[in-house]
């Protein structure tokens, strides 16, 4: 367990969704080791907590793991130390978190958290705590209020909640960035009826979070370049489903994408999904469509 | 087990989207309780519409209706070409569209008359008894013979670039979206199906068509082919026209339907040199 890097500068958090708030203490984290001479690690997990602690309430994800981890590396820091949420270790009393991991494991001397971060078992620690914990095993800690942007606080329930609702301001303003989507072309093609293209059926994790159902202008990044895209999110009632997916048509793209890694970017939401009564409307959903993604993805 | 005593007739219906036609004839089976149900001309799962069904005898009169021709509603976009030359399958190229209205209305012009069509690699067209579809998901170059079909009339309903709406009548075995791919190769930017519809087989139409699940009363099965030239017969005829047995010919091209004294129909005949003789007898109701 003991990383064998020298004395480090520790954050610790789920971080879902690398919004804002999370970019913020992180950024702290790595100022701290920088003006210290130390290590900047950061510490998550590689499940929801609520996954061990409140099975059945855990929340759709914002990102994957390799995203999550991608994000926390631009930040600057040197080390993600992903540990396993299992229920033996969310029984660990804080004291034994602290020892085991800060201090044993990563031999941190500064720790930077969220104001509301609380850990061990029950949640039985929280800043204080931390502060008592540090001073008795040689760390100083410092809690980072929660982020507040144009009198909102950012969070991920608030994001998740936003995209949920197919609204794609709030998440920008709170991440940071658009909305990404990570996920697997499966063989077979999509059943873009609702876009009229010839779509992409995209293979999202389900714990991964979809964006509401509709119609979105967006990019997709496959095979290292990227393309315009037009992205469908819907349940698809004719086969039976209820889990959303997505689908998407790269325009300007040519090719077979069959199995490759895609990332779908969420721009603009351009419509609710929509059958239609005839060719004439469909015809015309489909121009203008391609119109306004062409307009609003640069 | 012959159905003679079970209910016959046709039944109008709507295809929904997303299912095979074998799924929605199964649909109406469980509707009915009934096994014996048939259709005369698939549609692709994507496309919906008019699916004539027969049920119990009517099963055996469903080939006279393939003569009849088809009308279609459809959607296509010009620019892309597709794998399966609809949007179910994987872009094959993209070009940008700078055709005006006048330009589609000519090339789709173009195509009205007989013409000879190579079923597309994924259609369920047997080939040296493989079905083409399997062939090509196998990776396999299969040439399936150009089958010649009539387009009666192919109008351009819409345009709105690079898409645009289309109504076309065209006899049975007509591969619409090879129709459209052609028309997108004429106009040398290449084209695809998004969206079918059949809207009438012969005199029925889709306006009158039920969901599978909900098939609603049958239809007399004399419907089928009412557009049979008809022969009346004596009741001596009559008699053995219900064994099936050989008549004198009508002088009557094609086949025809013989009826008892009373109307009723009994079977369809169709001359054969100086005889005539059964292509289906329906068993006394």
């Amino acid at each position: 367990m003991p990383l064998g890097r020298g004395a480090t500068a520790v954050t610790i958090g789920f971080f879902d969704g690398v919004h804002r708030g999370h970019q913020a203490v992180i950024r702290r984290t790595v100022e701290a080791a920088s003006s210290r001479a130390l290590v900047p690690v950061a510490v998550t997990f590689d499940r929801h907590p609520r996954e061990i602690l409140t099975p059945g309430t855990v929340p759709k994800l914002l990102t994957t793991l390799e995203r999550k981890a991608g994000l926390i590396a631009e930040l600057g820091v040197e080390t993600l130390v992903v540990l396993e949420f299992t229920d033996d270790f969310s029984r660990w009393p804080p004291e034994e978190f602290v020892r085991r991991t800060l201090v044993e494991g990563l031999s941190a001397e500064h720790v930077v958290v969220g104001s509301n971060f609380t850990f061990g078992h029950k949640a039985m620690g929280n800043l204080a705590a931390l502060a008592d914990l540090g001073a008795a095993n040689g760390f100083g800690i410092e809690g980072v209020g929660l982020l507040k942007v144009e009198g909102r606080t950012v969070s991920s329930t608030s994001i998740r909640a936003a995209l949920a609702d197919a609204d794609l301001e709030w998440p920008d303003v709170a991440l940071g960035r658009r909305y990404v989507v990570d996920g697997r072309v499966t063989t077979g093609a999509g059943r873009g009826t609702s876009l009229g293209f010839p779509t992409a059926n995209l293979e999202v994790p389900a714990r991964m979070l979809l964006p509401g159902e509709g119609v979105y202008a967006g990019r997709a990044y496959v095979q290292g370049a990227s393309f315009v895209a037009a992205i469908n999110v819907g349940t698809n009632p004719t086969f039976g489903g209820e889990e959303l997916h997505a689908e998407a048509f790269l325009l300007d793209f040519e090719g077979d994408l069959r199995g490759k890694s895609i990332a779908l970017e969420f721009w603009e939401r351009l419509r609710d999904e929509a059958r239609f009564d005839s060719p004439e409307a469909l015809a015309r959903q489909i121009s203008d469509d391609v119109k306004r993604t062409r307009a609003l993805v640069s | 087990m012959s159905g003679d005593a079970s209910p016959s007739g046709l039944l109008l219906i709507d295809k929904p989207a997303g299912i095979t036609s074998h799924d929605a004839v199964d649909r109406v089976r469980r509707a009915l309780g009934q096994r014996k149900v048939g259709h005369s001309g698939t549609l692709d799962p994507m496309a919906t519409g008019l699916l004539l069904l027969g049920v119990g005898r009517a099963t055996r009169l469903l080939r006279f209706l393939a003569d009849f021709l088809k009308v279609y509603e459809g959607t296509g976009v010009l620019g892309i070409e597709t794998t399966t030359l609809d949007a179910l399958g994987e872009v094959v190229t993209q070009r940008a569209v700078t055709v005006e209205a006048r330009e589609l209305v000519t090339a789709m012009e173009a195509f009205v008359g007989d013409i000879e069509q190579v079923p597309p690699a994924y259609s369920a067209v047997k080939v040296g008894g493989e079905k083409l579809y399997r062939a090509a998901r196998a990776g396999r170059q299969v040439e399936a013979p150009p089958r010649t079909i009539t387009v009666k009339a192919f109008e351009l309903l819409s345009f709105a670039p690079p898409a645009f709406g289309f109504r076309v009548r065209c006899s049975g075995g007509t591969y619409v979206r090879s129709l459209v791919a052609d028309v997108g190769s004429k106009l040398l930017c290449g084209a695809h199906l998004v969206a079918l519809r059949r809207t009438a087989i012969g005199p029925f139409q889709v306006a009158d068509a039920r969901s599978p699940d909900d098939p609603g009363p049958l239809l007399p099965l004399e419907l089928a082919v009412a557009h049979l030239p008809e022969v009346s017969l004596t009741a001596e005829e009559a008699k053995v026209a219900t064994r099936g047995t050989i008549l004198g010919p009508a002088g009557i091209l094609g086949p025809y339907r013989v009826l008892a004294p009373d109307g009723r129909l009994i079977a369809i005949y169709l001359d054969r040199g100086s005889k005539a003789s059964p292509e289906v007898v329906l068993s006394p109701s």
